[in-house]
């Protein structure tokens, strides 16, 4: 890189200063707020953020509940794929027509199918991003909970999915994390507790989980908080005067998304495609008042550096597998 | 008399630079590579400005391993692919991985995020202006070992209005850089020519 470092400068192809481009760590965190329905909007914060080469640089990601699930499928597909979960398998499997009141509203059942649908062993592979769910346990006293003022996540349980032994585990802790209150049955977790959806912060959950990043992760100073309602609805918002030691750029719908009907359980075609384009178009007006552009896949592709294919296929952010020649020589 | 003093402290300034810019442009043509310096007459034969795209169609290098290649597809968009010698930079990331008590497998897998900082980088990548315009160094794995290039990918709107850059040689089959190539950016300034490169068609 020497050599060519001297021919860089000689051809005085140097960077203009821009204080945005300044590298100190480009090591990013993701918050992935709850709301339900409403997720289909974290698809496309997600889409954006690939374009503008920003996801594969997203090492943590922290979500509630729908939030949770978003973390998962991002750290375990494609875009396209995650897209396709949305468009196609939600609608149809959340929405079941059946006998049961509880299942009408979201499928327990339908919500596990999607689960198992994702390839989570990526996440026992790979130590990064490192996916972060949270739930609260279901205890007997949450009722007094919900008429004392708790403060939002003091009873908040986190689960670090990389650090599961087990991909049955880790779909439990997904299906904790949006256990909705009351239309969705509490889960049993390996410590034997009840859990249910980590959002309802009256109880003491944590809605917008930036802390599992933050505390865990010192290498990240750029944080990326999506939030489910608009600035109206918002009841808690992150302070950045809470994390001095990090750079926070939120995301807050330009709409309103919707209330408990018509966003929280709203699972149709229609609104999940409206929200995808919504979460997109929002995104890119917050990465451009950073000052950044899109780039091309060709950068995340693991084709030659220097020469040979004139076109590059998009296989952003693949990994070698856990059994090639590369992984095992270099685990030194 | 400050005055004086002042006046022949800036000479002498100004004398120490010329001495300095000399022996370092001096140093720069010694460190030239032989096969860059015996092709220096080709300037002198009939090149010709390229007049067309197509006139640069195809992948075109150095002896020393930098060149370019248009079209380069990617995303749908058409580019010239401007690239620099590769170069071996398992060391760098292993240095690394072993500075932050990682693994060099765990450390690929968070490589986009930790490339500047292994390359010691003052600036994020890849970075894109408004014009589609985009640098990084794309970095990529064989047989267990980290290569490392920097390239520049430029539109091919922008590469139209830069033609006279390009200077072909009669056969079509060298090319030589003249002039400014102007990027009309407001991230990267203008690149001007390499004096004695000569890219030779693939």
């Amino acid at each position: 890189m020497k050599k060519s470092k001297v021919v860089f400068f000689s051809a005085c192809i140097l960077f203009l200063i821009f204080p945005e481009l300044l590298a100190i760590s480009q090591e990013y965190g993701l918050v992935l707020s709850g709301g339900g329905g409403k997720g289909a909007y974290e698809v496309g914060v997600w889409k954006a953020l690939s374009e503008y080469g920003i996801a594969h640089k997203i090492t943590a990601i922290s979500g509630t509940s729908v939030g949770g699930l978003n973390a998962a499928l991002f750290a375990c597909m494609s875009v396209e794929e995650a897209e396709e979960v949305w468009k196609n398998t939600v609608p149809k499997q959340l929405t079941i027509p059946s006998g049961s009141i509880r299942e009408s509203f979201i499928s327990q059942q339908g919500l596990q199918k999607i689960i198992s649908s994702v390839p989570l062993k990526k996440l026992q592979i790979n130590a990064w991003p490192q996916v972060t769910v949270t739930a609260v346990p279901n205890e007997f006293f949450n009722f007094l909970k919900r008429i004392t003022s708790i403060a939002p996540g003091s009873s908040a349980k986190r689960f670090v999915l990389n650090n599961e032994k087990y991909v049955s585990e880790i779909q439990k802790e997904l299906l904790a994390t949006a256990a909705f209150p009351v239309v969705c049955a509490p889960v049993v977790l390996k410590d034997g507790k009840k859990y249910s959806d980590g959002g309802d912060e009256k109880v003491g959950g944590d809605n917008t989980p930036i802390d599992p990043i933050v505390l865990h992760n010192p290498d990240i100073h750029t944080i990326i908080i999506v939030y489910l309602n608009d600035s109206q609805r918002l009841t808690r918002r992150i302070r950045q005067i809470d994390y001095p030691s990090v750079k926070l750029i939120e995301i807050i719908p330009s709409i309103d998304l919707g209330s408990l009907l018509e966003g929280t359980v709203n699972f149709t075609s229609a609104r999940i495609n409206l929200l995808i384009q919504r979460g997109y178009e929002d995104t890119l007006i917050v990465l451009k008042n950073e000052g950044l552009y899109p780039v091309s896949s060709y950068w995340f592709s693991s084709g030659s550096v220097s020469s040979g294919t004139s076109s590059s296929q998009n296989t952003a952010g693949t990994m070698p597998p856990a059994d090639s020649e590369w992984y095992n020589a270099t685990s030194w | 008399m400050r005055a004086h003093i002042f006046c022949a402290s800036c000479y002498i300034t100004v004398l120490l630079n010329i001495f300095f810019i000399s022996c370092k442009t001096s140093a720069l043509a010694d460190s030239k590579p032989s096969s860059e310096l015996s092709e220096k007459p080709l300037a002198e034969k009939a090149f010709l400005p390229a007049t067309s795209l197509d006139d640069l169609d195809g992948i075109w290098e150095t002896a020393d391993g930098n060149g370019f290649e248009y079209p380069f597809i990617c995303d749908g968009r058409k580019y010239l692919r401007y690239y620099f010698r590769r170069t071996d930079d398992t060391w760098r990331w292993q240095r690394f991985a072993a500075n932050h008590g990682i693994i060099l497998s765990s450390l690929w897998q968070k490589r986009f995020a930790c490339a500047p900082e292994v390359y010691e980088g003052r600036f994020m990548f890849p970075v894109a202006d408004e014009q589609d315009m985009q640098y990084a160094i794309k970095i990529v794995q064989e047989n267990s070992h980290i290569y490392g290039s920097e390239q520049y990918l430029i539109p091919e709107r922008i590469l139209a209005g830069n033609l006279a850059f390009f200077v072909l040689s009669e056969d079509r089959k060298k090319c030589i850089e003249n002039g400014t190539f102007h990027t009309m950016s407001t991230k990267f300034p203008d690149i001007i020519a390499v004096d004695g490169a000569v890219y030779e068609k693939k």
